[in-house]
């Protein structure tokens, strides 16, 4: 058995990753980091270290630790001191220590093949709270530019994000991502920093964009398109957001903007963002957030069937 | 809760907040429920700091909005009353 290792960048900050099974690598390669680099000589800010776990009873949640911080339906973070453990189905487990910046993961026999498990929960969730660490802090959105002017859309899956994305994208329009952003402070303005990733949709929306018909990729439910496969898309890495649109999909013909007060709009914009954990680093989390809202002018998008208008009904507001 | 005019309240340690125009958001971490504000429950909230006394806070009020001290006095305490029930804010005396 080869042992295998990845050098990765992501928003400028260098990862690593042992992994010893090529599996693994394709799991981390499903949750849509781009891999810029294989090799560096520059030591990386973030080691992720792969151990396939031969037993089927790993330890798993730790002995005498407190009460999980994040319980979802199958994973839940624990504090470890000034650390914290991403426990899986009670099988997998991520040590994340902060201070030596190293992801420890135990992969039980049952998740060694899980393409989901691997790349989502045992190294997307450490990613997402080491950049939350690094105050990098994640929003569920897309982001686009029309006419200078940049545009995030936030809200769960299924929500539309991805199909405004592909509506700007076709229109010509300046991409940040489909599906996860970063927010940081930059002196006194908030930025956004894109997530590289393939933009993925649902089928249901994929019969928008007939002329890509034959470029989407099916799995996990989705359809997915990478960047290449899109003619004239245009990416940029990072902006500073001047629009915020919760999108809602409702039955009608025409697509409506209409204006949203700004304690509406952090409302629905922490459930997209927010994961439960400690007082001090949810209260940072929240401040950001306010500022990003106060910011932008809010808006709620209720999302007609004039899917591929979206840029022209957006440009009526700007 | 019953809290009267000279009981002395302040904000769980432990309730992230953020007021957005003049109006509040609070984090339950416990629940995970939001809470919001408006403009005169904000103010009421930010002067819950474990020294002033709801008396204290109603005057302050009276001098910022356009509300009668007896009025404002109720409303306050009815406020006060839920926050507690929600575990938001704590009597000073409790530690």
């Amino acid at each position: 058995m080869s042992r295998h290792s990845l050098q990765m960048e992501l928003l400028g900050e260098r990862l690593h990753v042992n992994a010893a099974r090529e599996d693994l690598l394709t799991g981390i390669r499903h949750a849509g980091v781009l891999l810029l680099c294989e090799e560096s000589d520059k030591s990386p800010q973030l080691t992720f270290s792969f151990d396939l776990a031969k037993s089927g009873h790993p330890p798993c949640v730790p002995p005498g630790a407190p009460r999980a911080v994040s319980e979802q339906k199958d994973f839940e973070i624990y504090p470890e001191g000034d650390n914290f453990v991403v426990v899986v189905e009670q099988k997998s487990t991520a040590h994340c220590r902060y201070d030596d910046c190293v992801v420890t993961i135990s992969v039980h026999p049952d998740h060694q093949t899980n393409s989901w498990i691997i790349g989502h929960r045992l190294f997307f969730i450490p990613l997402l709270e080491w950049m939350r660490y690094k105050n990098w802090y994640p929003i569920h959105g897309a982001c686009f530019q029309i006419d200078g002017r940049t545009i995030v859309v936030s809200g769960p899956s299924g929500s539309g994000k991805s199909t405004a994305a592909l509506s700007a994208i076709a229109s010509g329009c300046t991409i940040l991502s489909d599906d996860t952003l970063f927010a940081r402070r930059e002196g006194t303005i908030i930025r956004l920093d894109a997530f590289p990733e393939p933009v993925k949709i649902g089928s249901g929306s994929a019969r928008f964009f007939p002329e890509w018909s034959n470029q989407f990729i099916e799995g996990h439910g989705k359809f997915s398109i990478s960047e290449s496969e899109l003619p004239g898309e245009k990416r940029i890495t990072g902006a500073t957001p001047d629009y915020l649109l919760f999108p809602e999909i409702v039955e009608k013909e025409r697509t409506e903007l209409v204006p949203l007060g700004k304690e509406t709009a952090l409302i629905k914009l922490m459930p997209q963002s927010v994961l439960p954990e400690g007082h001090e680093v949810m209260q940072r989390h929240i401040d950001l957030l306010g500022e990003l809202v106060e910011q932008t002018e809010t808006y709620s998008l209720l999302f007609g069937r004039d899917v591929r208008d979206l840029p022209d009904r957006i440009r009526s507001i700007l | 809760m019953g809290f009267r005019k000279d009981s002395v309240l302040r904000r769980s340690s432990d309730v992230p907040s953020r007021a957005v125009e003049g109006k509040g958001i609070l984090v339950d971490l416990e629940s995970g429920y939001y809470f919001s504000l408006n403009r005169t429950g904000q103010f009421i909230w930010e002067h819950l700091d474990g020294v002033k006394e709801l008396q204290e806070i109603v005057l302050l009020m009276v001098e910022q909005f356009d509300v009668d001290e007896e009025t404002c006095l109720k409303d306050c305490i009815e406020l006060a009353d839920c926050l507690a029930a929600d575990g938001l804010v704590v009597s000073a005396a409790s530690g």
